[in-house]
């Protein structure tokens, strides 16, 4: 286990602007916050950050309000240079996050000056860091939230960033840290999913039960913000009956006409006609944010939590 | 009606599992229901053909709760809103229609009859879903039923006009997709610069009507000039 230090702050409010200048974006770089819930009967996906857990525990180091937005970092990192000062925080992945070509540590309250140049290095752990910045993100929102809608960019430009793009904001300076001991995960051979049954579950034989909670997952390359896609040895290819499409949530795992499990992660649409077997605990949906194409996991069924049907 | 829980914080409460009218007006009936009796704690609500998605704060509710108090108070056979949806008339160039000849092979029906048939029926719109504000629109005449395409298009262009199995759609903005394109509208069906921003809703009556790729070019020139009354299109 990693046992890293954290710090907590009374923050000395001093507004400034500082400004994050793009000079790299990295392979996937976004705003996210909570996402936006409550239009998905537009069929507006939930989004947000993939790994919430991780953005909460950086904004509360810098004093944030926990569903300030963050810049969710995937893999391979940006370049930004600073203009202005303020308070940054790192927590999630480790990314290998150096100032000025001296590296950071994770989970820490960090200070930033002007000119300052952040940038990341090797992927050491996990997929997705979150970068927190103390203050008021000057940015425009769709439908109430500030989370890069990939789907739709000229619904917030500004949250996905681009070489040679700006985000502002009004920061402020913290001092009177605290300390914080967090215990990030780190990588293990094999990741324990626990899930819930989902809808369909009772259409799938006990024979295909039992395969698919025997088996080892490896997450396939084909996987992002809108779903991860599990391989494995024996597929779940019975025949079924087509459904009527239907809603889908972020959590749901699907089983494809070819018989491959996906696990709907928080971009995902927000309806599907597949088999939805099991819903991955919330809990754990942060867990498979930082799993990274190639890892392997398994699933558990979760006993405590007593999902229960009712027929009329 | 079934209720069941869906992950941690959802129910997922099913009807007769098929399209219909009927079926989907006791869909939009539990919606309303829920939205009048429930008053706190309901995080989202996704009507589909026939069920309906309820999301609920798991720190205020158990889903056993809420299922038990919408079994005792709703009942299914009570349309208490005979809710007759808004009616749209959507134009449609069914000249700008990339998969008119594989239709007109596989349906056996020349492109006059095709256009005929689609601007004959009045659509309800079932679900949105896919993409934000793409309708899901039923029911479309047996005689223009078809497949989805084998290999979908990378890219599906924005105000395409398509059609799968017994379904129609119209794609919101540039997407990948696998239904068959038969015409392209004027209209911006998601304009995230006007306050509705989503031209569609879960219960709306769609018509269609055939225009010509010059009306086609002037209408699209007076929506990105913004001259056009909106409730040109409603009935």
């Amino acid at each position: 286990m990693l046992f890293e230090k954290g710090t907590g702050i009374g923050k000395n409010v001093m507004n400034n602007l500082l400004k994050l200048h793009f000079e790299k974006v990295g392979l996937q770089t976004s705003v996210q916050d909570f996402g936006r819930i409550g239009h998905q009967a537009s069929g507006v996906p939930v989004g947000g950050a993939m790994d919430q857990k991780s953005m909460k525990r950086a904004n509360l180091l810098v004093g944030n309000p926990l569903d300030t937005p963050v810049l969710e970092i995937t893999l391979l990192g940006p370049r930004i240079r600073m203009e202005g000062s303020g308070v940054i925080a790192i927590a999630g992945a480790d990314l290998s996050a150096q100032i000025n070509g001296k590296r950071l540590l994770l989970n820490q309250l960090i200070k930033v000056e002007d000119g300052d140049i952040l940038k990341f290095g090797r992927p050491k752990r996990g997929c997705r860091a979150y970068l927190a910045v103390g203050g008021e993100w000057l940015l425009p929102e769709w439908l109430g939230s500030r989370s890069a809608a990939f789907y739709l960019p000229d619904a917030t430009p500004e949250s996905i960033p681009t070489k040679g793009s700006t985000i502002g904001i009004r920061a402020w300076e913290g001092h009177q840290l605290s300390e914080i001991s967090w215990l990030d995960g780190e990588e293990v051979p094999e990741y324990s999913i626990r899930v819930l049954p989902g809808p369909e579950f009772d259409t799938f034989s006990r024979v295909e039960v039992a395969h698919f909670f025997s088996q080892q997952y490896e997450v396939s390359n084909d996987s992002n913000r809108m779903g991860y896609r599990l391989e494995a040895d024996v597929k779940i290819e019975g025949k079924r009956k087509e459904l009527i499409s239907s809603a889908v949530v972020p959590g749901t795992i699907q089983i494809t006409s070819a018989g491959n499990p996906i696990i709907l992660m928080r971009d995902a649409q927000t309806t599907g006609g597949y088999h939805r077997i099991l819903n991955v605990i919330e809990e754990d949906l942060n867990k498979i944010a930082q799993m990274k194409a190639r890892e392997k996991l398994r699933f558990s069924i979760c006993k405590s939590s007593n999902p229960f049907k009712l027929l009329t | 009606m079934k209720i069941q829980a869906f992950g941690e914080s959802a129910l997922l409460i099913e009807f007769e599992q098929k399209i219909s009218k009927d079926i989907h007006q006791q869909v939009m009936t539990c919606k309303e229901w829920i939205r009048k009796n429930i008053q706190s704690g309901i995080t989202f609500l996704t009507p589909a053909y026939c069920s309906l998605c309820l999301g609920f704060d798991r720190q205020l509710w158990q889903a056993k709760e809420l299922a038990q108090y919408i079994y005792s108070g709703f009942d299914q056979n009570v349309i208490t809103e005979k809710q007759v949806g808004r009616v749209l008339r959507i134009p449609v160039c069914y000249e700008l229609a990339p998969d008119r000849e594989a239709l007109e092979d596989q349906l056996g029906l020349d492109w006059t009859t095709f256009v005929e048939k689609h601007t004959a029926s009045t659509y309800q719109v079932y679900m949105l879903g896919f993409l934000p504000g793409f309708p899901y629109m039923g029911i479309l005449d047996a005689a223009l039923q078809c497949k989805r395409k084998r290999n979908p298009r990378k890219q599906v262009p924005a105000q395409s006009v398509a059609i799968a199995g017994l379904q129609t759609g119209i794609y919101p903005m540039d997407a990948p997709g696998g239904w068959q394109l038969i015409g392209q509208t004027p209209m911006p069906i998601l304009d995230i610069y006007t306050e509705q921003q989503f031209l569609f809703q879960v219960g709306d009556q769609v018509k269609f009507y055939s225009i010509d790729p010059e009306e086609f070019d002037l209408l699209k020139d007076a929506f990105r000039k913004g001259h056009w009354n909106w409730e040109e299109c409603y009935e």
